[in-house]
């Protein structure tokens, strides 16, 4: 899934959590965050809470395409595991 | 963008600078005064550290960049490694300006001009001057090390930070990125990890909840209380806790509080913060502080890092924690407004029960007025506040204005403790500043002109604010030149305000000075002198229920005393009556009521003066003054009231006891009637009258001749 947003944040969660959710029962999981520059932590958890549910079912899941910017945002909340599975 | 998602945050952050750049101008100007004032150095280092912080947490990287130089400066300072000079000091002045500037830019969400830019950076190199010697504390250099965390400095205090987030933090509009970003900011972040144990599985994931939490182990030269500043913000949305390090009975408590899925032990050996020995059921607190400093841990990297001790340094500060809230005076004001109505109500309930002669409903109508008279002094004593608190920024206009005309002023603030209604002192802040400036200006001399005369080269001019019968009273005394009176009166001839030959009091002559237009200043300045402004303050004085009064000695100094009441909403009245009218009179006013009996009527003069315990007290007429109805009573009553040093006789019909009397101002139509403040409404429906007292002294004054010799001493 793309995110065609260059900010997402606590007023896009509901959007993204529903499209995430509808991949998760697809059985995989890849987010294409080329197009994001700025993300809060609502955002954060949302992918630190579909990474473990991933990890869990053993399902895949990928970050794709991270911008320095987010990568310095995940970064500076000690949350670059999420990008261990990064394309 | 940030501005418009942190609204809420961005007014506390606006408040929050406010307070904190009053601090720094406060502590800048008590430096001046002591030099060695080490709390003030530290208040002014605390304060400038903070404005850069929470500037920090919202992005206004300008005011991070400029206020990190001073802060640097400040640093040495308080060290002892720079000295701090009166020209440093005057910097400091502009920097706290500049930074007020920056945040206003900030706010506006603006591109500072080229002059703005101009003066940030000739401030900026000033700093940097004072820090000459140095080595790495350019602008550039600092902000770098900022950036990122700083593995080479040794710090003096290790401080383990666990919270929470509050599961409606991101409804609430917070986001903690801004204080994870700044922790490098404060230090060297040993261990950061997120605790992500308590996110529910996706399928049961609600998207706007916060479940997640972190823990943080921090060596900083910052004090806890600082440490806790940068949570400002988001102190009510999570569940904060900051001990040091060492501290192992709080890591204990932090472990037994925190009801994480995956126990916080385990959390914090995996991530390695604590070396599993400081767990040790058989090892104190106490010997792990003694025997600390040979530990290692083994850290996320493979290399090995002292463990989190306590260090030798300056001691710590003790944390006091406020109990202070941040209340939107909207809500007090509304506060105030309903239980106006609710004593009226009960005022309604009372005049009932007497009609009804219903004793239980009029007992419990007692109960309730006294219990109302609590909420309501409860309620007013919330918007007093401390007169110096406020006033204490005039010292920073004495300076500047002193300093543009060269004059070397010794202004003193007496009387700082006594409280004032917030918006009074709110309101009465620019009339005081002008009058301050107008000292300073017309009123102090030049200190060649002073040294001639005699005089010391430094004026003097004080503010001193004090209670008395149930007013404040504020004075702002000078020993400067005093009032010309001779050119007072020319000018005001000039401008045809008097006529010729009309007889003036030294005081009606001084009070000229308030009329529209009459400066007697010989320059005109950017500072005063231009006649717009007396007037203006007399008028924002006078709206405030207050008044001003003029003394002054030609050659010795002058006196501006300012009248104010209490509060504005509310007051304790006492009920009269004349003709067919109700009045009330501000109770703290009154000193007494006697009956005009025969035995007074006897020694009166031409119904303008009674004999009172061998004192001629002047006698208002209110039925006279308002063209009452005759009396429906043969008893008359006077009301002895006093304001100020003036003391006179209010003549009326009936009295009817205290009131609560709620203030409603009265329409234009009641504009020109002479001492009328307002009116009220009482139980039964009718309206009564409030007297302003100073208006019907002014006006008895004026118009029955009575003048200083009904003085009260």
């Amino acid at each position: 899934m793309l995110i065609e947003k260059n900010e997402i944040q606590i007023y896009d969660i509901d959007d993204i959590y529903a499209a995430v959710l509808q991949e998760f029962e697809g059985g995989s999981v890849t987010i294409d965050l080329s197009q994001v520059y700025h993300i809060d932590m609502s955002v954060i958890q949302l992918l630190i809470a579909t990474k473990q549910s991933c990890e869990e079912e053993k399902i895949p899941f990928h970050l794709q395409n991270i911008n320095t910017e987010v990568a310095t945002i995940l970064k500076q909340c000690a949350c670059e595991f999420l990008m261990e599975e990064a394309l | 963008m940030i501005a418009d998602r942190l609204t809420e945050e961005l007014e506390l952050f606006i408040e929050d600078s406010q307070e904190q750049l009053s601090y720094m101008e406060q502590a800048i100007l008590d430096i001046q005064e002591d030099a060695q004032d080490c709390d003030s150095i530290g208040a002014l280092f605390r304060a400038m550290h903070t404005i850069k912080g929470t500037a920090g947490m919202f992005g206004f990287d300008d005011v991070v960049n400029f206020t990190h130089v001073g802060e640097n400066l400040l640093s040495e300072v308080r060290e002892g490694k720079i000295e701090l000079t009166e020209p440093m000091l005057d910097t400091f002045l502009e920097v706290k300006d500049h930074t007020q500037l920056l945040i206003d830019v900030a706010m506006q969400q603006r591109n500072l001009t080229s002059e703005e830019q101009d003066k940030g950076n000739r401030l900026t190199e000033q700093l940097e001057k004072y820090l000459a010697g140095e080595v790495g504390t350019t602008v550039e250099k600092v902000i770098e090390s900022d950036t990122g965390t700083n593995t080479s400095e040794e710090h003096t205090n290790c401080y383990h930070i666990s919270f929470r987030m509050h599961a409606p933090f991101f409804t609430d509009g917070m986001d903690i990125i801004e204080i994870l970003k700044y922790f490098p900011v404060l230090g060297r972040v040993l261990y950061v990890f997120p605790v992500t144990c308590n996110i529910p599985p996706l399928i049961k994931y609600n998207p706007v909840e916060a479940y997640m939490g972190y823990e943080v182990l921090l060596e900083s030269d910052f004090s806890q209380e600082d440490i806790y500043s940068t949570f400002e913000f988001v102190k009510d949305d999570i569940d904060l806790d900051i001990f040091a390090s060492d501290d192992k009975k709080s890591l204990l408590n932090l472990l037994e509080k925190r009801k994480d899925k995956i126990d916080l032990k385990d959390q914090l050996l995996f991530y390695g913060c604590y070396p599993s020995k400081f767990f040790d059921e058989d090892e104190t607190t106490k010997e792990f502080v003694e025997k600390p400093e040979n530990i290692t841990i083994e850290t996320t990297t493979s290399t090995e890092v002292d463990v989190p001790v306590k260090r030798t340094g300056p001691k710590k500060k003790s944390i006091q924690k406020s109990f202070s809230l941040r209340v939107d005076s909207s809500k007090i004001d509304q506060l105030i407004n309903q239980i106006s109505e609710m004593v009226i109500a009960n005022a309604k309930i009372a005049q009932h029960a007497d009609t009804l002669d219903d004793t239980d409903l009029s007992e419990s109508a007692n109960i309730l007025s006294e219990m109302l008279e609590d909420i309501r002094t409860g309620v007013m004593n919330i918007r007093m506040v401390q007169v110096g608190d406020s006033f204490k920024k005039f010292k920073r206009i004495v300076h500047d204005v002193a300093k543009k005309l060269d004059k070397e002023i010794d202004f003193e603030i007496l009387g700082g403790e006594t409280e004032l209604d917030k918006m009074v002192v709110e309101k009465i802040s620019d009339p005081l500043m002008h009058m301050l400036r107008n000292s300073i200006d017309h009123g102090i001399e030049s200190k060649e002109e002073r040294i001639a005369k005699g005089k010391s080269p430094v004026g003097k001019v004080t503010l001193n604010t004090y209670p008395d019968a149930g007013t404040i009273v504020i004075e702002i005394s000078d020993d400067g030149g005093g009032l010309n009176k001779q050119k007072i009166l020319e000018k005001a001839l000039q401008n045809d305000v008097v006529t010729q030959g009309e007889h003036l009091s030294d005081k009606d002559i001084y009070q000229l000075i308030f009329e529209a237009g009459l400066s007697t200043a010989n320059e005109v300045s950017d500072i005063s002198g231009r006649g717009v402004g007396m007037d203006v303050v007399k008028q924002n004085i006078e709206s405030l229920r207050g008044t001003i009064d003029i003394d002054s000695k030609e050659g010795e100094g002058s006196t501006f005393t300012i009248r104010l009441p209490l509060t504005l909403a509310i007051i304790d009245g006492f009920l009269v009556q004349s003709g067919d009218t109700k009045y009330i009179v501000p109770l703290e006013m009154i000193q007494e009521c006697i009956e005009l009996d025969s035995h007074y009527k006897k020694q009166m003069k031409e119904d303008e003066f009674i004999n009172l315990r061998d004192t001629m007290l002047p006698l208002l007429d209110i039925r006279t003054l308002y063209k009452e109805a005759e009396s429906r009573t043969s008893r008359e009553n006077v009301v002895v009231v006093r304001y100020g040093d003036y003391r006179m006789g209010l003549r009326v019909d009936e009295l009817f006891g205290e009131f609560q009397t709620v203030i409603k101002p009265l329409g234009e139509v009641f504009k020109n009637v002479p001492g009328i403040s307002g009116g009220t409404l009482l139980g039964s429906g009718e309206i009564a009258l409030i007297f302003d007292i100073p208006k019907l002294i002014e006006y008895k004054i004026k118009h029955k001749g009575v003048s200083n010799d009904s003085r009260n001493g």
